[in-house]
This record gives C-alpha cells, structure tokens and sequence, in this order.
C-alpha cells in the first residue's frame, strides 16, 4: 500500500526550498515523498541533528580570565565593569 | 565566569558609536562589554578550541578599535564587528587547512552519497544531548567538517544568519550556500547515525 502523502513535511520542505505549497515544485516533492517515504525520514533525521548542534553549542558565558586579557590587550583594564 | 552584561552595558545607540570613533575610551569598554560573549562564542563554533577563540577575539576587537574611524554607521555596529570577527576566524581556519593538508587529513566525500543509511531515530535521542560521550561525538563530528562547509553551517544553522547575509559575508553566491549548507547537513546526520548505530540505539 502506498504511504499517504505528509502535508506537513512536504510543507516544511517547501518553506525551506522558498516555495508555495500549491507551486509546481511542491507538487514534485509531494509526488517524490510518495514514492520514497526513505527521503521523509532522512529529512526528519537531519532536522533533528541540526536541533541537537543547536543544544551542544549554545552560548557560553564569556571566561573572566578571557574578558581579562581581552580588556588588557585593549589597554581599557581600568574601565572593566565587574 | 561572568554573566554576559547587556543589561549594564544598555543599547548601541549613534551617540556610543560616536564617542568610541572620537577616542573615548569608556565609550569602547563599554562596546567590548556589550559584544564580547557574542564574538567569542562565534569564534568557539568557528575554530573549535578556546585557545583559537581567544586569539579571534583579541583580534577581532584590535581591528574594530584601529578601524572605528571608517565604520561609517551603514550597518549596526554590531553587523560590522562580527563581519570583522568572520573574516579574522576564517583566515586562521584557511591557514589551519593549508597546513591539514600536508599532513594528508581527508576531507569528508561529498559526492560520494550512496548507500545512506536510513535509519529512523529513537523519540529520546534529544535526551542524550546531557550524555558527554553523545556531546563528544558530536562535537568531533563538526570538528571533522571541512572549513568551506563548517563556516556555512555555523552561519546558517548555529549563528541563524539569512542565507544572504551568510553569501555576503563569505562571498559566496547564494546557491552556493544552499548547496554547502546541505552537504554540511547531510555529513553531520550522517555521522551522527553512525554513532547512533555504533551505541545500538536505532530503532532498526
């Protein structure tokens, strides 16, 4: 039996690709979705992958030993706020 | 550690700008104060150790100063001490490959895609990111992605810059961002499989 087509995916693909969801390109990943329902979940894989480097490299507070020599280089030490 | 301090250092207002171009020097502590964290963890993302990070920042923020006199305020200030911070990070990067190179490091295949491995992920993957293996791994996957493809990804995926705004900072045309960012993307989802596959925990 043929998978139903995910409106949602191919939605998002689109939005990725810059197109409407009624444009002709959406309309081929539709159809290609529906015959490799492989391609969905490579998608949804590596959105995910992308949403876990997001998690691992959020920002980090500034080192005090680093604004330190950074403030020193710059000759601006005696401005440093705490 | 402290806390990033935009909440003492107020807003980037002309009036800041001016006085840091005329020489003021509480006027330029206070945009250091205000931008340092963000240059800083621009640099990790790009050069992937504190020590390189470090430097870029240092870098970075001697450039801005010497050249304050020539921002000409058509950007935010912002915009063009991070445009600076890029440039100086990409260099160090493009050296760091120049010598990668004679050392033979084999840059990822790209063209060669077949023979994916489309495994479908566990619902709980998101929660081994507190795992520091798992963090590792990942980690030292982004670390093996080539510059060229490394700078789109962190600009694109990590920084959240536009597609314009990523081909204008590296020169590159806009289709070359798509196409890097993908390849950048696809190798990333694709070692991370491997370390999924290795540690057995896909679903099939």
């Amino acid at each position: 039996m043929k998978p139903k087509r995910d409106v949602e995916l191919q939605k998002k693909i689109c939005m990725d690709l810059g197109a409407d969801l009624d444009s002709e390109l959406c309309q081929q990943v539709g159809n290609f979705m529906e015959e490799y329902p492989e391609c969905k979940v490579y998608y949804d894989t590596m959105k995910r992958s992308v949403k876990l480097y997001r998690v691992i490299e959020d920002d980090c507070k500034l080192p005090e030993n680093v604004s330190e020599r950074l403030f020193k280089v710059l000759e601006l030490e005696k401005l440093k706020q705490d | 550690m402290h806390p990033i301090k935009r909440e003492l250092t107020g807003k980037e207002t002309p009036e800041l700008i001016q006085a840091a171009r005329e020489g003021d020097q509480k006027a330029q502590s206070l945009l250091v104060n205000m931008y340092s964290a963000r240059i800083y963890n621009l640099g990790l993302r790009m050069l992937r150790n504190n020590e390189d990070a470090e430097d870029m920042l240092q870098e970075t923020f001697i450039t801005a100063l010497q050249k304050i006199k020539s921002f000409k305020g058509k950007s935010t200030f912002y915009t063009w001490i991070y445009r600076i911070g890029v440039n100086i990070a990409l260099g160090k990067l493009r050296k760091q490959s120049r010598m990668q190179i004679s050392y033979s490091i084999q840059e990822p295949d790209f063209e060669n895609l077949h023979g994916l491995s489309i495994s479908d992920w566990p619902e709980y993957i998101e929660t081994k990111v507190s795992d520091e293996e798992f963090k590792t791994a990942l980690r030292l996957a982004l670390d093996d992605l080539d510059e060229k493809y490394r700078s789109v990804f962190v600009l694109r995926d990590l920084e959240e810059l536009s597609t314009n705004k990523t081909a204008e900072i590296l020169e590159l045309s806009e289709s070359n961002v798509k196409v890097r960012l993908m390849r950048a993307r696809l190798f990333l989802r694709d070692r991370m499989n491997t370390v999924l596959k290795r540690e057995g925990w896909l679903v099939k």
